[in-house]
């Protein structure tokens, strides 16, 4: 029983790595959710059959990368999920999902690629215009602004381009420092988020000074078992073409 | 309890999601532990009580 005498913080956590494993499962083509470990099939079932809202949730803080998959294999998001990710939005706006002022522009343009990704559904979301990127520039060195990167990595997907992609292309260098930074802190969630950027910037056409490949193995392989890591490392995978890695 | 969470969309429950969303990042973490060797305390424990006793001096 997942759910029995756990804090919202924990529910929503085993939401989040539910929705990422259902979203992995579509990238790899898996004919069904990639469990999270320690998360029983029979759980993921009767948590889906109980409570239809279990999933909102993770479907609002996934965002765009929920989706991703489709995105990224070229095939139809299911009506039903769709909407469940539209409904997320409802029950989350995005005016009270209750960002600090100092992030609450980061939650916007994350919320602006899952509206724009929607849209590719045929789904209209009203969400509000993210403005002109200025403050990602606010960083005072290079490893605040990798952080504030990772923070956007949702963004990082084919299709999407704007002043967020555009800082991302001019700081291919800082985000491969980023990269190796949060590597050796261990901090392999981080790791995982860069690595998505420094991804669509190489298809993009920018060189970057890394293989990206046997880092994000390494990535998947110490990652700490976090189905959402294992998520951005195989969208990055995806996004560059190394899915055989 | 997921779903009274969910309806019941407090401002607490909200700043879990914008916590969610908006990860920092960690503090300096534990040494890395290979995945498909988590069972090591396993292999340790068996390796203990396989071991031949030490000898005894008389």
């Amino acid at each position: 029983m997942p759910f029995a005498g756990t804090s919202p913080h924990e529910d929503y956590t085993a939401a989040v790595e539910r929705v990422a494993g259902q979203a992995l499962g579509v990238l790899m083509d898996a004919g069904g959710a990639v469990v999270p470990a320690g998360f029983a099939v029979a759980d993921l079932h009767a948590a889906q059959t109980r409570d239809p809202d279990a999933d909102l949730p993770g479907l609002r803080v996934l965002g765009s990368d929920a989706l991703a998959p489709h995105v990224l294999r070229g095939t139809p998001v299911p009506s039903d999920r769709a909407e469940a990710a539209a409904r997320a939005f409802a029950v989350f706006p995005p005016d009270a999902v209750g960002a600090s002022p100092d992030t609450a522009w980061i939650v916007t343009w994350r919320d602006w690629a899952t509206a724009r990704t929607l849209t590719r559904c045929g789904l209209a979301l009203d969400v509000p215009a993210p403005g002109d990127g200025a403050q990602v520039a606010d960083a005072t060195s290079w490893q605040t602004w990798s952080v504030r990167m990772a923070q956007l990595s949702s963004l990082a997907l084919p299709g999407l381009d704007g002043p967020i992609h555009a800082a991302a292309r001019e700081g291919a260098e800082a985000l491969s420092r980023g990269l190796v930074r949060s590597m050796l802190r261990r901090d392999y969630r981080t790791a995982a988020r860069i690595a998505r950027w420094i991804a669509w910037v190489a298809a993009d056409g920018v060189a970057v000074p890394l293989d990206l490949a046997p880092l994000l193995r390494h990535v998947r392989v110490f990652g700490g078992g976090s189905t959402r890591t294992v998520l951005d490392t195989r969208i990055a995978q995806h996004v560059t073409g190394l899915e055989g890695s | 309890m997921l779903t009274q969470h969910v309806r019941q969309s407090t401002p607490v429950h909200a700043g879990t999601v914008a916590t969610l969303m908006i990860e920092e990042e960690t503090t300096i973490s534990d040494a890395p532990l290979y995945v498909p060797e988590d069972f090591g305390a396993g292999v340790l424990l068996a390796g203990l009580l396989l071991s031949p006793k030490p000898p005894k001096e008389r």
